[in-house]
């Protein structure tokens, strides 16, 4: 199993921003004072290990998202729908991206089904992953946090 | 173009932005349609005549694979054109969807030229 830093992970986010939905992106500068996230977003996998993948963002990040997505102004995006989807199917996509780049040639993953978590729900940081790496990339002033943590099961240790 | 696309993903906001780009390929938008999963998909197929199905894999109640199987059973749809659009890199999943009759596979994330390309190279128009 391949692992993935903080830069893969960050690149691998920022790639699918732009792709997806042209929004450009870049790494947040350590330290900034960015607003709190207000919407999250996880995904879960298995195959040789598994883990999870949480996006969290704010309304500015997916309004932003959620226009550039469908090609309306952002005044026009209702964030409660439009962003809240925009933010799943973006969990989504960076899950599949990274269960990738774990496989290296061949990809043995399986990716489960996004889904909304509502603040009270959002995991803290599992001290008992094998793995665990974040970051923060920054849109028209507004952040997207991705955390990525992986159990490694017996037969992949 | 008189073809009629079929978009089978479970996300709405993905579903938009994929029929604008369907749209920019030349496909009125009364010709296409949508299926928030595969059994939504395959009551779509009932009713309407589809050239093409851009199909996601990972989706609730019905996923693409199980889909895909359906439809082939099915003598009046086998020959339907069917395109995986879905972040899948799973090769054996892949592999079935293939043997399925899968014609091709746009790994998410995309860019909308490719499934521009795409679309024009699987309904037969240049683009």
């Amino acid at each position: 199993m391949n692992t993935i830093d903080q830069t893969t992970l960050a690149n691998m986010t920022i790639n699918m921003l732009e792709r997806t939905a042209m929004v450009l992106a870049e790494p947040a500068e350590p330290g900034a004072d960015l607003p709190r996230a207000t919407r999250f977003a996880l995904v879960d996998y298995c195959g040789p290990s598994r883990g999870t993948l949480l996006l969290s963002a704010t309304d500015g990040f997916l309004r932003e998202l959620a226009a550039s997505l469908l090609g309306v102004e952002t005044s026009d995006v209702d964030v409660e729908t439009h962003g809240s989807d925009a933010l799943k199917e973006m969990a989504n996509i960076v899950g599949g991206s990274m269960i990738l780049a774990l496989s290296g040639d061949v990809c043995h993953y399986s990716l489960g089904l996004p889904r909304l978590l509502g603040d009270q729900d959002v995991p803290l940081r599992d001290a008992g992953a094998a793995t665990s790496v974040e970051c923060t990339v920054v849109a028209e002033g507004s952040p997207l946090r991705v955390l990525w943590q992986d159990v490694r099961t017996a037969k992949a240790a | 173009m008189n073809c009629n696309v079929l978009i089978v993903d479970d996300s709405p906001i993905l579903r938009m932005a994929i029929r604008k780009v369907v749209r920019l390929s030349g496909i009125e938008d009364d010709r296409i349609h949508e299926a928030g999963n595969g059994r939504e998909a395959l009551d779509v197929l009932e009713t309407v005549w589809i050239d093409l199905v851009l199909l996601d894999l990972n989706m609730p109640v019905m996923d693409g694979e199980q889909f895909a199987t359906e439809l082939r059973k099915n003598p009046d749809l086998a020959d339907v054109a069917v395109v995986v659009v879905s972040t899948e890199g799973n090769r054996d999943r892949l592999q079935r969807m293939r043997d399925l009759g899968v014609m091709d596979t746009l790994r998410k994330p995309f860019e909308p030229e490719d499934l521009h390309r795409l679309i024009g190279k699987v309904l037969g128009v240049s683009k």
